[in-house]
């Protein structure tokens, strides 16, 4: 049997911004399959995997928040893949003592279903205070009031021998409200995004450790006419679970490879593509990735907002020398056959009719 | 510490190599404070300055 190479990809469906698929609860998770099964190696970020009481485990997919994604981009830090991690679970005083419980039981049957290490626990000396936040342009964002809490607590669960973290904070009730119903129909930005990115975010800023987020809602009257992409989020009375999933075999972060074997850790020269939506690639990770060898590639996938090459103003014959450089694609499949393509080492315009003439140099 | 939420618009010269663009947005973002997470949201014609492109930032920054 011949083994091609894996060929190192990262995909992006940015957080908050409505994006067709991926958008809602996990929908882009096929997407990602799809990837992983094309490049042999992807690096995904929560958002694509959670899908609240889904998930889907597999071992070609490095799941990585997306701070340490943008770092990791940037060439600022490394990825180690591991066999497991200890995951710490962080809880936000806020939330109530039926759903606190409803939470750690979920921690045990991940423990005793699934054979995850999961522990300790710790609270929140306060209430972390999440809020919402809706931008101009219509994408989410959040704040929450209490950040020294929060990363006092996940220090505490640091010290005590945690290597992820998992953290769960109350959300405000969304009941009712019209973003709510817009999502759950299937036309709407999720508004819970922006504000589980910030709260990541802070704990692998401050303490380097792999670390997703689920947000404690209270349980939704049944709707009749909701989208079959935000069907996940109806199935049980938590999210935690796909995070639990997703950090058991999260890849350290790494800052320093020294003393390191290089052969165990991943760097962004080890990249060899970047798939994000075509509309969205205003992100820390497209900028950092365009002065590189890495190919990108843009696909069609409609959000909230429209940040394209085009619009950017990039000249795309500045980067002549590099054909594989910027790639359009209308589908995930069709992306997947261009990733099966780079991997392979082949041309794409041998694929192409007309097939012109080779050039010649007089 | 605290964390903020900013939309702030800047002025980026068409020819300038896409490549700066990242560094550009994080300095401008360090005078308000420490960046957490930002992008950018949308992007139209300066109104003001030929060749120039507006590119509207979402950001949380942490103030300490």
């Amino acid at each position: 049997m011949i083994i091609i190479e894996p060929f190192p990809t990262i995909f992006i469906v940015p957080t908050g911004i409505g994006c067709s698929i991926g958008g809602f609860a996990g929908d882009a998770i096929p997407a990602a399959r799809l990837m992983a099964a094309a490049s042999g190696c992807l690096i995904t970020h929560p958002n694509v995997m959670n899908g609240a009481s889904l998930y889907w485990p597999d071992n070609r997919i490095l799941y990585v928040e997306g701070f340490s994604l943008d770092s990791f981009a940037a060439g600022c830090l490394y990825l180690r893949p591991v066999r497991s991690q200890n995951i710490g679970l962080l809880l936000d005083k806020g939330i109530n003592k039926e759903l606190k419980e409803r939470h750690l039981q979920v921690a045990d049957a991940c423990r005793a279903s699934l054979g995850l290490r999961i522990g300790p626990v710790v609270t929140t000396d306060v209430a972390l205070n999440i809020s919402f936040n809706s931008s101009e342009s219509g994408t989410s964002w959040g704040l929450l009031d209490q950040p020294s809490a929060l990363l006092n607590s996940a220090k505490k669960l640091k010290d005590a021998g945690a290597t992820a973290i998992a953290v769960v904070t109350n959300f405000p009730e969304l009941q009712n409200t019209q973003s709510l119903e817009h999502y759950r129909k299937g036309d709407g930005v999720d508004v819970l995004g922006g504000a589980e990115a910030v709260i990541s975010h802070l704990i692998v800023k401050n303490l380097s450790l792999p670390c997703a987020h689920s947000p404690a809602l209270s349980l939704l009257p049944i709707d009749y006419n909701l989208d079959p992409r935000a069907a996940a989020e109806e199935l049980g009375y938590t999210f935690l679970s796909s995070v639990l999933v997703g950090l058991s075999k999260a890849p350290d972060i790494i800052y320093n490879k020294k003393n390191l074997n290089a052969k165990n850790v991943i760097s962004i020269d080890d990249i060899g593509a970047l798939v994000l939506p075509r509309s969205a690639i205003g992100g820390e990770v497209f900028l950092a990735c365009i002065d590189s060898n890495i190919s990108i590639i843009m696909v069609d996938n409609t959000s909230a907002i429209n940040v394209t090459c085009e619009n950017m103003g990039i000249n795309i014959s500045e980067f002549s020398g590099q054909p594989n450089k910027f790639i359009f694609a209308s589908s995930y499949i069709e992306a997947a056959g261009y990733l099966s393509l780079l991997r392979e080492g082949l041309s794409a315009e041998s694929l192409q009719r007309p097939l012109s003439k080779i050039d010649r140099f007089t | 510490m605290h964390l903020k939420f900013v939309e702030l618009d800047l002025e980026w010269l068409v020819s300038k190599k896409t490549s700066l663009m990242r560094n550009f947005i994080r300095n401008k973002l360090l005078f308000y404070g420490e960046p957490l997470r930002w992008s950018i949201t949308s992007i139209k014609k300066s109104s003001s300055k030929k060749d120039y492109l507006t590119l509207r930032i979402d950001a949380v920054l942490i103030i300490d």
